[in-house]
C-alpha cells in the first residue's frame, strides 16, 4: 500500500514504472514471466516490451536469470507462469522453431554454423531456395547471400568461402545476417561480442546499429558496459530473479547501472 | 590468366586433385610392371570391382557424411544375394521378383538399422557390427553354409539386366555410373545432400534450423540397404549362383574406398568424386597386386595399411590442415612479390 510512495523518490524506480512508454509499439512483450525449476525461481515475475528499431540491453550477473529469460523468449524452454505477447497478443513457443516462426530468433553463443559449408549454405541452412522441389538453387541462393550482407555493410570474404575460414567477428556476423534472412522481427544477442576483440567487436556492434535502424526490436546480452551505452536505447536489468530496473540508457549513469546489476546501495 | 591457374593449383592441392595423381601413377604402376594388366579383360574386371564398390559406397560416402557408419553392408549384400537365389531356384519365383525381394530385404535392413541408430540411440558401429554378424549367420544358416546354383534351365532377361555386356562393356559399369551420377546430383545439388552435410558437420545446428538430422540418417541408413540389397541381386543374377560367403569382407574394401575417398568418419565432409577415385584405387591395387604375382593374403594386408595410410595422411588434406596453410601462406608471399 505504502509501497509506490517508498519507491517513488528514487529516479531509477520512477523510470522502471514507466516501462513501455518506448519508441514504437512492442513487438515482443512478457507480462509476470516466470520460471521455476523445482523450488528454485530462475525467474519471477518478469515484464518486458521490445519496440522496434531498439536496442534494449539485458543486463545482470550470473545467476540473474538471462540465461533463463533468453531461454523463455526463445522457445527453448516454457515458462511456469506469465506470458508472451507477440504485437500485443498472448502466444505460447511449444519449440525454438515456433519462436522462429513467429519472426523471434535468438542467437546463441555457439553461433549454429556447419565449419565446412559455405557462408551462402549457412545463411540458407535448413531454409534453401529450391527449383523443382528438391535442388538447390545456388545461383539464387548465392545472389541472396551476398545481397542481405550488402545491405548490413558486411565485410566478409565472398560467399563461398567455408565458414572455418571466417574469424570470430565475421561467423557473428553470418550468425545475425541468418535471422534477418528469416525474417525475424526481434533479434535476440547472447553475448555477441563476447571473446572479440576490439575491431571485431566494433564490427558486431556496427550491424546491430543496423539492424536497429532496419526496424528490428534486438535484446541484446552482454556483461560489457561499453558495448550497451554505445548501442542500446534502454537497459533491463535483472537480480535474483527480478527485475530490478528497466531504464532509457539517456536517463542513468554507468555507475548506476553498476549498482542496479550488484545491488546493494544504488 | 591468374585467377585460372590459382583455381588449376587449389584442385590440385584438394583431396580429389591428390587422388587423380594417386589413381594415375597406380595405373602407370601396374601398367609397366603387372603382366596383363593393359588387357581390355583386365580393365573391365577392374572396372566391374569398382562397379560393385560404388554401388554400395555411394550411399556409404552419403551415410559418412551424415557422421555415421555401416559395418553391415557386407552381410546384407550376401544375405540379398542368397535369399536371391534362393527364391529363384527353391521357391521358383520370377528372378525379377527375387531380386525385387532381395532389394526390399537390403531397405528391411538399412531402416532396422537407422531406426536403432536413430530411435535407440545405440552407436552406428556397435549396431550394424552386430548386424555384420547376424546376417552373415543368417546367410550361413539359410543355405546350410552351401552356394545355390541357378541351373541353365532357368531363363530370364534378368540375368541379362544383371550380368550381361553392353557392347565390350560389362553393365554394371553402367550400373555404376547411374550410381555416380545419382550420388554426386544428390550430395552437390539437392536440399537433402545438404542437409546430408549439415547433419553431419554440426547436428545441434542442423537440428535449430529447422533440419531433423534423425530422420536425414534414417533414409541414409535405408538408401544404403536398399542399395545392398540391389548390388545382391546383380551379383547373383551376374554368377547365377547364390553364396553365403558373397560379400564377405566387402565392407573392408567398401570402407577403404570411402576414406580413401576423403569422406571423414567425424562427419560433415566426402564427395562422390572422392568416392569414384577411392574405389579406382582400391580395385586397381585388388587386380594388380594379384596380377603382379603378390599373394592374395598380402592383398588384404596391404588393404589395411591403405586405410591406415589414408586416416592418417587426411587430416593434413582438410582445408584447415597444416598442407592448406602452407599452401595458403606461400600463396601470400607470391602475391605480395607480385606485387612489389
Amino acid at each position: 500500500m505504502g509501497w509506490p510512495e517508498r519507491l517513488a523518490p528514487s529516479p531509477v524506480a520512477a523510470s522502471q514504472r514507466a516501462a513501455p512508454e518506448a519508441t514504437g509499439p512492442a513487438v515482443l512483450g512478457a507480462r509476470g514471466l516466470s520460471r521455476h525449476f523445482g523450488r528454485v525461481a530462475a525467474l519471477e515475475g518478469v515484464d518486458l516490451d521490445l519496440a522496434a528499431g531498439s536496442v534494449t540491453a539485458l543486463l545482470g550477473d550470473n545467476g540473474a536469470g538471462k540465461s533463463t529469460l533468453i531461454a523463455l523468449l526463445s522457445g527453448v524452454l516454457a515458462p511456469s507462469a506469465g506470458e508472451i505477447l507477440i504485437d500485443g497478443a498472448p502466444c505460447r513457443f511449444a519449440d525454438p522453431a515456433a519462436a522462429r516462426s513467429a519472426g523471434v530468433a535468438t542467437v546463441f553463443q555457439k553461433l549454429s554454423l556447419v565449419d565446412d559449408r559455405s557462408i551462402a549454405e549457412n545463411l540458407f541452412l535448413g531454409a534453401e531456395p529450391l527449383r523443382f522441389g528438391c535442388f538447390i538453387d545456388r545461383a539464387r541462393m548465392q545472389r541472396e547471400a551476398r545481397s542481405v550482407l550488402g545491405r548490413l555493410h558486411v565485410n566478409l570474404p565472398p560467399v563461398t568461402t567455408a565458414v572455418r575460414a571466417l574469424s570470430g567477428g565475421q561467423r557473428q556476423c553470418v550468425a545475425v545476417a541468418r535471422t534477418l534472412l528469416r525474417g525475424s522481427r526481434v533479434v535476440i544477442l547472447d553475448e555477441p561480442t563476447a571473446a572479440l576483440g576490439l575491431r571485431e567487436t566494433r564490427r558486431v556492434l556496427d550491424l546491430i546499429a543496423r539492424l536497429r535502424d532496419e526496424g528490428r526490436a534486438v535484446l541484446l546480452v552482454s556483461h560489457n558496459m561499453d558495448n550497451v551505452f554505445d548501442v542500446a536505447d534502454r537497459a533491463l536489468v535483472l537480480r535474483l530473479g527480478r527485475k530490478v530496473a528497466d531504464v532509457a540508457l539517456a536517463a542513468v549513469s554507468r555507475a548506476d547501472l553498476v549498482g542496479l546489476i550488484v545491488g546493494g546501495a544504488a | 590468366m591468374n585467377e585460372r591457374v590459382s583455381r588449376l593449383l587449389d584442385f590440385l592441392f584438394s583431396r580429389e586433385g591428390v587422388m587423380v595423381v594417386v589413381v594415375a601413377a597406380l595405373f602407370a604402376g601396374f601398367a609397366a610392371s603387372a603382366p596383363h594388366f593393359l588387357e581390355s579383360q583386365t580393365q573391365f574386371e577392374i572396372l566391374r570391382l569398382t562397379a560393385f564398390t560404388l554401388i554400395i559406397g555411394l550411399p556409404l560416402t552419403a551415410l559418412v557424411i551424415a557422421g555415421e557408419v555401416d559395418l553391415s553392408i557386407g552381410s546384407t549384400y550376401g544375405l540379398a544375394s542368397v535369399v536371391c537365389a534362393m527364391a529363384i531356384v527353391q521357391w521358383g519365383w520370377n528372378p525379377w521378383a527375387a531380386g525385387l525381394l532381395a532389394a526390399m530385404l537390403g531397405l528391411a535392413v538399412g531402416l532396422v538399422n537407422g531406426w536403432a541408430v536413430v530411435r535407440l540411440k545405440v552407436p552406428s558401429f556397435i549396431q550394424t557390427i552386430g548386424m555384420l554378424s547376424l546376417l552373415r549367420g543368417l546367410a550361413l544358416v539359410l543355405t546350410m553354409g552351401l552356394s545355390i546354383d541357378i541351373p541353365a534351365s532357368i531363363e530370364s532377361r534378368f540375368f541379362g539386366f544383371a550380368g550381361g555386356m553392353l557392347g565390350p562393356v560389362p553393365v554394371q559399369v553402367l550400373w555404376a555410373l547411374l550410381a555416380f551420377v545419382l550420388g554426386g546430383v544428390v550430395l552437390r545439388h539437392t536440399v537433402f545432400g545438404a542437409h546430408l552435410y549439415a547433419t553431419g558437420g554440426n547436428a545441434r545446428a542442423a537440428l535449430e534450423m529447422g533440419i531433423r538430422p534423425g530422420r536425414v540418417k534414417l533414409w541414409t541408413f535405408a538408401v544404403l540397404g536398399l542399395s545392398c540389397g540391389l548390388a545382391g541381386a546383380l551379383t547373383t543374377g551376374w554368377l547365377r549362383i547364390g553364396a553365403p560367403s558373397t560379400g564377405n569382407g566387402g565392407e573392408l574394401s567398401i570402407i577403404a574406398a570411402v576414406i580413401i575417398g576423403g569422406a571423414a568418419l567425424s562427419g560433415g565432409v566426402g564427395t562422390a568424386l572422392g568416392t569414384l577415385l577411392g574405389a579406382f584405387v582400391v580395385s586397381m591395387l585388388q587386380t594388380g597386386l594379384i596380377l603382379s604375382g603378390v599373394q592374395g593374403n598380402w592383398v588384404q594386408v596391404g588393404m589395411g595399411a591403405l586405410i591406415v595410410l589414408a586416416a592418417g595422411i587426411e587430416p593434413h588434406f582438410r582445408p584447415d590442415g597444416p598442407l592448406a596453410d602452407r599452401l595458403r601462406a606461400f600463396g601470400r608471399t607470391q602475391a605480395e612479390a607480385g606485387d612489389a
